[in-house]
């Protein structure tokens, strides 16, 4: 039978390595986790393709404060997110680090692109759980507490 | 388990199986031998591989119930959770189903496809009650059905068998009567941290001047390794998938029939029975999905859709030798639609109790199933969720919430969050309905994208049902005091309620011909080679999840259709492909 599933590939990396690291310097402010530099370089582009160049003034905006001997959490709390167009912008990052998706403004639906953004979503870990149809775990550990 | 592209039009077969649910799959499993020859017709198909489901489902940006079902030409099989448009996929069940004229929406859903909707079923199957059987004469409501809950027992352990239900013997014994003559085949699904917790400061508490127990659901789910498919390890995506087969779907029963020399015909959607002038029905014609129409001529015929589309295929045959349609010389074809209504109330613990982890669902309370209260109000069913207020978007509303309405980040974001989910409560109550004619199945006028008529409901909710859902959310409301958890708010609006998927009634059983379309043996009294089995045959629906019910009368069934095969002639031999 016909395969009707696309490759869970990421998108082809077509922008310099720096941008990426100051992408994820900015996410991982945000997110207070490690996070994937290959996955960041896929959001990098959704980033872009969703927000247009507001995406890299917001970087560069971060880029530069936090060079100001400002930590990076004062940066985001007292410079980006009161910004009225780089705030929304910086807390759909955030949302798409920990959804995997990026909520369309005119349907109101979350848009996601692969079955892998899905799975790393960091909501999950987040609450001490597992994506549902991936638990990696054994009979009967919902008996217990989750390892944290 | 690929259709034919091509296949001859006439085709002579023993019996002859429309829908391949759990009920069909059953019997034809059951039936097929070297010298039985099955075929089961299927409007839907097999689909593609379980995992690339399972993937479909997580790259989808509406994640609905069907989604891991889309069929490769929805147009050619549309249902009330597969639209024809996969713009329409928000509201499929309103484009499929026309209740322009109806009171109230009939809610639940079902799948059409190979297996049925067992494969998005939850698993859960607590057997009927003995009053279940007897609503009539035990409370002067509803119905009594022509057996009795010792009837149908010995029936409920060899459908326990055959779906592999894992549960606590010791706990399920006796619960209002229904005593077991035979333990589960593999011991309970472990209950969740939650359940435990909850259990634990339920002992001994009485509510309502009843003593409440928590019990672990007996499910379809393997607790074990068990008839080849492995133990469940708490994906807590049972709905609508388990990526694993660790919970039981129909698809288990077609393989095994298949297996046997069961001939599975998919993308076949039956669109008529024909009716003989000695008033058996032999021949069903369906119209493939490539466009080709056949014929297959049986000794007997089983209609085993659910109970709207079995409703709809024997409305759709009226013709010469049956004017209302086949089977309805009672004219109660499509009468008596019934679901189970839900209502879920969410709240807050004070302790943790990590919900979404484990099946969504692994204890309930049966206390409030059964009792004298049945003559003015339905019984309802308690389970406690283990996941968490999805039904409301969590977890993903509440990040949103966290980080657009309070500007959360970094570890406070993921403290703050793991605080909230991991505190969140559900219980729902599932409560009864009776049956009542006037919540009814017919034909719409209009028809869907592959040309047949859709089918048309009529739905109201009684005042016997209503006034349930007060005691229930008074019963869900002490409970979660005594357990420590705030609830979030509580929508006492009878109206407002969600179906269970539990569709039932329609071609209900019973003791004559006048008052019901089958009898206890789930054959047609108008039509003696005829059997209609499932949800449809139930008199009454009970509080119990329907399918091990379904399975039992559906294993019931198979034998009385084995002994009573030889009373039907052959096709003369030259009529044989």
């Amino acid at each position: 039978m016909k395969k009707e599933i696309k490759d869970q590939g990421h998108h082809p990396l077509t922008v310099p390595a720096d941008k990426i690291k100051g992408f994820l310097r900015l996410s991982q402010a945000l997110t207070a986790c490690e996070l994937d530099p290959v996955l960041a370089g896929t959001y990098f582009v959704r980033g872009q393709q969703a927000f247009g160049a507001q995406f890299e003034a917001l970087i560069n905006q971060f880029e530069t404060l936090t060079s100001q001997v400002r930590t990076p959490a004062f940066v985001i709390r007292q410079h980006i997110f009161p910004d009225p167009t780089l705030g929304p912008i910086a807390k759909a990052i955030l949302l798409l680090w920990y959804i995997g998706a990026i909520q369309n403004t005119s349907t109101g639906d979350w848009q996601i692109e692969s079955a892998d953004d899905y799975y790393r979503a960091l909501v999950w870990d987040a609450i001490g759980a597992h994506p549902p149809t991936l638990s990696n775990g054994y009979f009967g550990h919902w008996k217990y507490p989750p390892e944290m | 388990m690929t259709a034919k592209s091509s296949i001859p039009t006439n085709e002579t077969f023993d019996v002859v199986i429309v829908g391949s649910g759990v009920a069909g799959a059953l019997i034809a499993d059951a039936l097929s031998q070297d010298d039985v020859r099955v075929l089961l017709l299927e409007a839907g198909e097999t689909g593609i591989e379980r995992q690339d489901m399972v993937l479909r489902w997580a790259q989808a940006s509406v994640k609905g119930l069907g989604t891991p079902y889309t069929p490769s030409d929805p147009a050619k099989v549309p249902g009330p959770e597969q639209p024809a448009n996969e713009n329409d996929r928000k509201n499929a069940r309103d484009v499929y189903y026309d209740q322009t004229n109806s009171p109230e929406k009939y809610l639940s859903t079902y799948e059409r496809r190979v297996g049925g909707s067992t494969w998005h079923w939850l698993g859960h199957t607590p057997r009927l009650l003995p009053n279940d059987f007897r609503m009539e004469s035990a409370f002067g409501v509803g119905a009594d059905w022509p057996i009795r809950y010792s009837d149908l027992e010995p029936w409920y352990c060899k459908a326990e068998r055959a779906l592999g239900v894992a549960g606590d013997d010791a706990e399920w014994n006796d619960v209002h009567g229904a005593f077991r003559s035979q333990p589960f085949p593999m011991s309970k699904i472990w209950p969740s941290w939650s359940d435990v917790q909850i259990a634990r400061k339920l002992k001994d508490v009485e509510i309502s001047g009843q003593q409440v127990s928590v019990l672990s659901t007996p499910s379809a789910r393997n607790s074990q390794a068990y008839d080849g498919r492995p133990p469940c390890s708490g994906n807590a995506s049972c709905v609508p998938i388990c990526p694993i087969g660790a919970k039981y779907d129909a698809s288990v029963h077609v393989k095994k029939a298949v297996q046997k020399k069961a001939v599975l015909r998919e993308r076949c959607v039956v669109t008529r029975l024909e009716v003989e002038a000695d008033k058996t029905v032999h021949r069903v014609h369906y119209k493939q999905w490539d466009g080709l129409s056949g014929t297959a001529w049986g000794r007997i015929v089983v209609i085993a859709a659910n109970a709207i589309e079995s409703a709809k295929l024997l409305l759709l045959s009226a013709g010469p030798n049956a004017e209302k349609g086949i089977a309805n010389r009672s004219d109660l074809v499509g009468c008596n639609l019934m679901d189970h209504l839900q209502k879920a109330v969410l709240a807050t613990s004070r302790e943790p109790i990590f919900p979404f982890r484990g099946p969504p669902s692994t204890s309930g309370i049966e206390t409030f199933r059964d009792g004298s209260f049945r003559e003015r109000r339905a019984a309802y069913r308690l389970s406690l969720g283990n996941d968490g207020w999805s039904r409301a978007g969590s977890p993903y509303n509440d990040v949103v919430r966290l980080v657009r309405d309070e500007s959360m980040f970094g570890a406070d974001l993921r403290a703050r969050l793991f605080h909230d989910v991991s505190r969140q409560v559900r219980i729902s109550c599932s409560v009864e309905v009776l049956p009542n004619p006037e919540n009814r199945v017919t034909l719409s006028d209009q028809v869907d994208s592959f040309g047949v008529r859709r089918p048309a409901i009529h739905f109201v909710t009684e005042p016997y049902t209503r006034t349930a859902f007060g005691p229930a959310l008074d019963t869900i409301a002490e409970i979660l005091r005594i357990i420590d958890a705030s609830p979030v708010s509580v929508d006492r609006d009878p109206l407002h309620y969600t179906g269970a998927g539990h569709v039932m009634g329609t071609c209900r059983m019973g003791f004559d011909a006048a008052t019901s379309v089958v009898d206890q043996n789930c054959v047609s009294h108008d039509h003696p080679n005829l059997y209609i089995v499932g949800g449809s045959t139930f008199p009454t629906c009970g509080t119990a999840n329907p399918t091990i019910t379904i399975a039992a009368l559906a294993l019931r069934a198979a034998g009385n259709i084995a002994a009573t095969l030889p009373r039907f002639p052959v096709l003369p031999a030259k009529a044989h492909p």
